[in-house]
């Protein structure tokens, strides 16, 4: 019989023989396991046809219920920028002050900062359906991105009759208007940027100019007297540049370049009232005659009469062709250094600039010139100064889990009381032009020098195109100026380039 | 209770007593291989799932129906040029496509920088006073965090900055302004790509060089070899394995290049294809984003066959 018992050398070579998994094999079927669960895992999730999968509906319409704050203690996160961030214990008391119950504490939450950055950390954010923030700092930027999904909360269920009619009557439409979507609003003023020129009052004094006779602060100037002024404040005072803006190829087709050409009567879709459409049925207007003379004006600028593109009659050599790499804050540099006499930027730099350790009462502050004025202009809401609107919205996250908390304290920051504090705490202007002329805000330090500019001017911005293919359409359009600018191409080869490429995106999205 | 439940477990405790070591182990580490394969390819898988659906920019969802093979073609086409905010390519505007702008700054890069490391290898392999600081030093553009060098190498060529720009548009290297043109700003992205990964390929070589068997030498040097005969006939092919895993790694990292261009001269003025994807999915266009991401994992993949091709040719000559 044989033995029961194996011995060891035939227990060794069985395990041998038993052996046959090696680590090839292993690894092997492990990457095909995790495959097949990788695949599994997206049936499960569902396709896109629209079941919203793993991203957040948030569709249903908040009850009376809901946005009745019962007066427990919560604390809301606010997502917000630094500069706001920074002041968060005043700011909190600002919003007592204007009436927040004071048993709602606000969690300042800063993270990234950047139209660009912060709206993919919303995309994350808001497309996993997380609860928080509960509220939001915005741009209308995103409106186009996030309102179709609802990926925010449409404010006009929630905020009231009456606070929808002050948003109607007393603030500036086109900031409103930059959150509607669809008939639904998505976000509310919370502050307005308002671009103007800011410059050196004594050189331009020096050079032999009257600003305040003269009244440049509600009188623009054209842009032909613009660069004389300029020219001769530069050479008397012997600075290196003349007119400092940010000219790279994000900001020279949807910001600076865009205002210029407005300010010369031209808009890239014919008349305001098409900024947002039909895609696919609206007229394409780049490649007019205002748009060329526009980057003759900058050729002119950047280069002087040498250019071959110059105006004839056109003071230049004002701008150094190194603004065609700046972004905003590279642009200040000169200018902040004292080797610029002009420079155009957003309100928030007044504050900065027009501070006792910098210029005080030496900075000026006026209005975009213009090339054209209104009546002459080729399209309705162009010509005569203008300006692109900038700022910032409130934002309810529709996930949020303290719908009521969150309306109170969006109710408080939307209130006079707050602007009014911001205003005086960031020199961030407020949405409200009535509030120009308020008792409080010509006693704000820096600020109350250039109210009259800044209201004026607020009445005079214009929005860009807020839909889904602005974003590739202002990249060629960028894309062609910067070239042109650059010295690489025509004026009329570039404005060619590009709206041959806006046509096509048109078409491909109708 | 107890009982039942040691009866219903026995049998498959016993088989686990009787696996062989090999075996058992592979047991004891599965969990963690399969959480690691799953978190390796789901994504992987999911992005491929994408890339199989249309963009839906005005729905509930950013991903709609499946179209198939229709972004890969629209992309490889041209077609989809139009809604990039830089041609995928385009030969006319060879700087502007991202595609030709990745392979260049890649191919270039992988070639100047693992021929510095090479070299830079075989010095710090031997022995001088001060090698272990030489080699602390060398190692230091790798410590440096992308985004800082991104913005090092953007204060460098500065116009209004730096004492640089201007001997260098004078001697025409560069133009005046470099960082707005496409053409110096990929040969500057480049220059940053060898700077920052010398010190990571010369280690590796590093390594390898210090695994070869120092008695080969002195027979070469017995033999008469000259100092390049023992370099060609010995310290290269010796070297050679861990030479293709290092440059593996390398052309991998500079395919992917993103941070130091951010940084540095901007995604408009030098498109790589890291930054296509950022772009694209910024713009809600998961499915066309998931689509070029896709085709580059691609083209990375197939340049790894190219390396594992030549290297196998390489061995068996």
């Amino acid at each position: 019989m044989r033995s029961m018992v194996r011995t060891s050398s035939e227990t060794t070579s069985s395990r041998k023989a038993a052996s046959t998994l090696s680590r090839r094999q292993f690894v092997a079927s492990m990457g095909a396991t995790g495959v097949a669960l990788g695949l599994a895992g997206c049936s499960g999730t569902g396709n896109g046809s629209g079941d919203g999968g793993d991203v957040s509906s948030g569709g249903e319409t908040p009850t009376a219920e809901d946005i009745e704050y019962s007066g427990e203690d919560v604390t809301v996160e606010y997502s917000t920028a630094p500069l706001f961030g920074n002041i968060s214990d005043q700011l909190q008391q600002a919003a007592y002050d204007a009436g927040l119950p004071e048993s709602i504490d606000i969690n300042f939450s800063t993270t990234v900062w950047g139209a660009d950055d912060l709206q993919d950390r919303y995309n994350q954010i808001l497309s996993a359906g997380r609860s928080t923030p509960d509220f939001m700092l915005t741009n209308f930027a995103y409106t186009p991105f996030f309102a179709p999904r609802q990926w925010l909360l449409d404010l006009s269920q929630v905020l009231g009759d009456e606070k929808m009619t002050e948003l109607e009557n007393d603030y500036s439409q086109v900031m409103v208007d930059s959150m509607r979507w669809d008939g639904g609003l998505y976000g509310v003023p919370q502050f307005i940027d308002i671009p103007t020129i800011q410059y050196r009052k004594d050189l331009v004094e020096a050079a032999g100019y009257d600003p305040e006779g003269e009244n440049w602060a509600t009188e623009p100037l054209t842009w032909d007297y613009f660069a004389e002024v300029t020219k001769a404040a530069k050479e008397e005072a012997g600075t290196d540049h003349g007119y400092t803006t940010a000219m790279n190829q994000r900001n020279i087709g949807s910001i600076s370049g865009y205002e210029h050409l407005v300010t010369n009567g031209g808009n890239y879709f014919g008349d305001m009232s098409n900024q947002n459409g039909p895609i696919g049925d609206r007229s394409v207007t780049i490649d007019e005659q205002q748009t060329i003379d526009t980057l003759r004006q900058f050729r002119t600028f950047l280069y002087g009469s040498d250019d071959e593109y110059a105006v004839e009659g056109l003071d230049g050599g004002i701008t150094p062709s190194d603004a065609l790499g700046w972004d905003t804050s590279p642009s200040m540099e000169s200018f902040s250094a004292g080797e610029a006499v002009m420079h155009r930027n957003w309100s928030f730099a007044i504050a900065d600039f027009g501070s006792e350790e910098n210029f005080g009462e030496d900075l000026g502050v006026m209005p975009y010139p213009y090339g054209v004025s209104e009546s002459e202009a080729a399209y309705e809401g162009a010509g005569g100064t203008n300006a692109k609107l900038g700022g910032w919205h409130l934002s309810i996250n529709p996930n949020t889990e303290k719908l009521a908390a969150t309306v109170e304290v969006i109710k408080a920051m939307t209130s006079d009381e707050f602007y009014l504090s911001i205003f005086e705490a960031t020199g961030s202007t407020p949405p409200k032009p009535g509030l120009f002329t308020s008792d409080r805000a010509q006693e704000v330090d820096v600020m109350n020098r250039y109210l009259d500019t800044l209201q004026f001017q607020s009445e005079n911005q214009f929005a860009p195109p807020i839909n889904a293919v602005w974003d590739p359409q202002k990249s060629a359009i960028g894309q062609e100026f910067h070239a042109c600018l650059n010295q690489q191409k025509s004026p009329e080869e570039a404005v060619a380039a590009a709206q041959e490429q806006v046509e096509q995106i048109e078409e491909q999205e109708s | 209770m107890k009982q039942k439940v040691q009866q219903a477990v026995s049998p498959i405790f016993l088989r686990i007593e009787q696996l062989d070591e090999a075996k058992y182990g592979f047991l004891l580490v599965s969990p963690v291989f399969l959480v690691l394969s799953v978190l390796a390819f789901y994504p992987l898988v999911r992005t491929l799932y994408f890339s199989l659906q249309d963009d839906d920019l005005t729905g509930m969802h950013p991903i709609g129906e499946f179209v198939g093979l229709e972004n890969y073609v629209q992309i490889l086409s041209g077609d989809a040029n139009a809604i990039l905010t830089s041609p995928f390519f385009d030969l006319q505007a060879p700087f502007s496509s991202a595609l030709i702008v990745t392979l260049l700054i890649t191919g270039v890069s992988v070639a100047i920088g693992t021929l510095m490391g090479l070299g830079m290898a075989i010095i710090l392999n031997k022995e001088f006073k001060g090698r272990r600081y030489a080699r602390t030093i060398v190692i230091l553009p790798w410590s440096i965090p992308i985004v800082i060098q991104g913005m090092m190498f953007f204060l460098l060529f500065q116009p209004s900055l730096s004492p640089f720009v201007e001997p260098l548009a004078n001697l025409g290297v560069f133009s005046d302004n470099p960082l707005i043109n496409s053409q110096d700003s990929t040969i500057i992205v480049i220059l940053i790509d060898i700077w920052r990964k010398i010190p990571f390929i010369a280690l590796i070589i590093m390594a390898g060089i210090a695994s070869i068997d120092r008695n080969l030498y002195d027979v070469a040097e017995v033999a008469g070899a000259t100092k390049w005969q023992q370099f060609r006939l010995i310290t290269l092919p010796q070297i050679k394995p861990v030479l293709f895993i290092g440059m593996i790694f390398y052309t991998i990292s500079s395919m992917k290049i993103y941070g130091i261009v951010e940084a540095s001269a901007g995604c408009s003025t030098v498109p790589t294809l890291t930054c296509l994807v950022v772009q694209t999915f910024r713009q809600q266009r998961w499915a066309t984003a998931s689509a070029i991401a896709f085709i580059t994992a691609l083209v990375i993949a197939v340049i790894i066959m190219v390396y594992v091709v030549r290297y196998r040719e390489s061995t068996n000559e």
